[in-house]
């Protein structure tokens, strides 16, 4: 139990560590792109009154060191400050797309897993077999084919010649199968192959051998034995993916119509909206670490060897 | 002729557990198929342990794994058979395959880390291989697994089970790993060098045990092993191995006092021993055949110190010189007879019984034109 609460601490702080060196490098970041972000917005023909005016609201006539104490400050409150463009606050507005993003991105994560587990298992038990074939060609075309471009044939096949599912919009669960699956399509053709290298290579040991020669079946020798052992390193693996997906996807998001991070990240970043674009990186960055930390409280409960080396 | 070795304790005139006759195996590695075992004889008796001995690549292990079609395909058998307890390995049924595998002959392999799965209690495995095979529920198979564990001598039996492999030593995962193989009562055991990994005293430990296990229990083990010395301590009977054919077989005190084949004693003289210590140890020079190539006479004339001409192309048969000790060399009854001044020559023609419905058998080592049995599917 004790080794769970010290891994648990450990890692917390790591992940704090890695939240404050990400804010870092974020402020650093938007500082360093070359133009004044005041002068954007304001545009191109407004007085100077009106540069200095955004300017100071933005903060960025006040001293660097103001600016980053400033912006930490703020996060640790969950103060994200205005976006330039509407004037409201950007908690609220990343607030009110954080769930479709969420929402999305557990649904292309499920329907990644839904995909890799089973056909990355079947690949792996029978190497060179039927299935580990038919898995090794939609792999190369999955990971071939980017997302967006499967989200809009998704979209032409079902939404606009079939008419099974809406165009666009994020108002109801059918709204999400598509972006759900493009995303998810996209992501499991990876990981297929991560599960596969990792049941052929846990089917080579002796262990496995050893179940077998005590008259194991090969369903009960890859059920009972490689898989639990396969699945570890996977975790990991996986929940990168997560992050990745809750970070929003972008381009999805926008082909889809999908109202969530990503597409207002992206039309932050269009307008130089400074704060909203600060926001979202540092909520990617969160979403990321979180994630990652999950995975390796899981794989420390998992794992037995790690359990005791504590 | 003393007689260290009490060989009444099994009889040779029953049904063996385990027969090997005349077996050769092909493996088809991608670039043409190699022929890691081309001629191997033996038979082991309940209550019997054989060693097999002999340098890596000789086939000992592709051998000891054939006994329950482990490998199988890749691996084939190209002539020749074996059988377990009557029952066909070859030609065994789906059901036969399974009753065979850890019901009639359990195995133990090198590694006694890798061989327990690392993500499950250590006592997984016995109550498995228990469960397998006899009707008991988990609960009762779970109380013979601590019967069998403390019959094994293994410490605090309970906790060992229900501790994972890392948190136990190389010699309990060990005692463990051979639980897992006893968990059906087979009536052989195959080691696959199951002391290489430990330490010596460990490892003259687990001897002790398989020792007692063939005598107390009628068990039958086959013991793969480099180590010679622990072959002559604990073994009956010795195979050697040499480019994947049995070269010479024979009680073990008989081999190591006087053995014939010229191979034999160069693997004995490329031991060290404290009796010659000072002196250089004796090695083969040059490769062995490789299993891809064909031999045509003798597998080892290349490397034979007393090789003649006609080594190279005349094939030797496997002929019983003296009671019980074979041997596949033409040249023995010369020599030893120079040696002994007595006349010498094969005492009895090998036993023409044969167990196994043999199919296609080629007599000769390493002939390529043997027709093999389908080494069909892994169940």
């Amino acid at each position: 139990m004790s080794y769970l609460v010290s891994l648990l601490l450990r890692r917390s702080a790591r992940t704090v560590v890695t939240l404050l060196l990400a804010a870092t490098a974020v402020f650093v970041m938007v500082r360093a792109v070359p133009g004044d972000a005041a002068a954007v917005v304001a545009g191109l023909d407004a007085p100077p009154e009106r540069v200095a005016e955004i300017r100071a609201r933005l903060g960025t006539d006040r001293p660097l060191y103001e600016q980053y104490v400033g912006w930490l400050g703020g996060l640790v409150v969950g103060d994200f400050g205005e976006s330039l463009v509407s004037g409201r606050s950007v908690r609220a507005e990343l607030a009110s797309r954080l769930p479709i993003t969420i929402t999305l991105a557990i649904a292309a994560f499920v329907v990644s897993l839904a995909i890799a587990l089973p056909l990355g298992v079947a690949s792996g038990a029978r190497p060179g077999g039927v299935v580990d074939r038919i898995g090794g060609v939609y792999s190369q075309l999955g990971i071939a084919i980017p997302s967006f471009w499967m989200g809009i044939l998704l979209l032409l096949a079902f939404s606009v010649r079939l008419r099974w599912f809406p165009l666009f919009g994020a108002e109801s669960v059918r709204h999400f199968v598509l972006p759900a699956l493009a995303l998810g399509i996209a992501r499991s053709a990876v990981l297929t192959r991560i599960v596969r290298g990792s049941v052929t290579a846990e089917m080579a040991r002796p262990y496995v051998a050893a179940a077998r020669a005590r008259g194991a079946g090969e369903l009960r020798v890859v059920v009972a034995h490689a898989l639990g052992n396969s699945l570890l390193p996977l975790i990991t693996v996986a929940a990168v993916q997560l992050g990745y997906l809750l970070g929003g996807a972008v381009i999805v998001e926008q082909v889809f119509s999908i109202p969530g991070v990503g597409r207002y990240v992206l039309t932050a970043i269009y307008q130089r909206d400074l704060p909203v674009v600060q926001a979202a990186a540092i909520v990617g960055a969160l979403c990321f670490s979180v994630a990652s930390l999950v995975a390796d409280v899981l794989a420390g409960i998992t794992n037995p060897k790690l359990r005791a080396s504590a | 002729m003393t007689k260290k070795h009490t060989t009444e304790r099994y009889s040779t005139d029953d049904e063996p557990v385990l027969t090997i006759r005349k077996l050769g195996i092909e493996i088809d590695a991608g670039n043409g198929p190699i022929t890691p075992v081309r001629d191997v004889n033996l038979t082991v008796a309940a209550g019997e342990i054989h060693a097999l001995v002999g340098e890596s690549g000789a086939g000992k292990s592709v051998t000891a794994r054939s006994t329950l079609r482990l490998g199988m395909p890749p691996a084939r058998i190209l002539r020749g058979g074996l059988a377990v307890s009557g029952v066909d390995v070859g030609n065994a049924s789906a059901d036969e395959l399974r009753e065979l595998r850890g019901g009639r002959a359990g195995m133990v392999f090198q590694e006694p880390s890798g061989s327990l799965n690392p993500g499950r209690r250590a006592g997984i495995a016995v109550v498995e291989a228990i469960r397998l095979h006899t009707g008991l529920s988990r609960r009762q198979a779970w109380e013979r697994a601590l019967e069998l564990a403390a019959a094994l001598e293994l410490r605090d039996p309970e906790r060992s089970l229900r501790s994972y492999p890392h948190e136990l030593s190389g010699g309990m995962q060990q005692r463990v790993a051979i639980a897992a193989a006893l968990g059906g009562d087979p009536a052989l055991l195959v080691a696959d060098e199951p002391t290489t990994a430990l330490d010596a005293r460990v490892a003259e430990g687990l001897l002790e045990l398989l020792r007692r296990l063939a005598r107390e229990r009628g068990l039958a083990v086959l013991l793969v092993t480099h180590d010679l010395a622990g072959v002559a301590a604990y073994a009956d009977t010795v195979s050697v191995m040499y480019a994947g054919c049995v070269v010479e077989q024979a009680p073990a005190a008989r081999l190591f006092e006087a053995p014939l084949h010229p191979y034999t004693q160069n693997l004995l003289m490329a031991q060290p021993v404290p009796s010659r210590r000072g002196e250089a140890l004796w090695y083969t020079s040059g490769p062995a055949p490789e299993p891809h190539e064909s031999v045509g006479g003798c597998p080892y004339a290349a490397r034979c110190p007393i090789a003649e001409e006609s080594c190279a192309r005349i094939r030797p048969v496997f002929l019983e010189y003296r009671e019980r000790q074979r041997c596949a060399c033409t040249l023995v009854p010369k020599y030893v007879s120079a040696l002994l001044g007595e006349e010498w020559g094969p005492a009895l023609p090998l036993p023409a019984r044969e167990h196994v419905p043999l199919n296609g058998v080629s007599p000769n080592c390493g002939s390529p034109e043997g027709h093999g049995s389908p080494g069909g599917d892994d169940a």
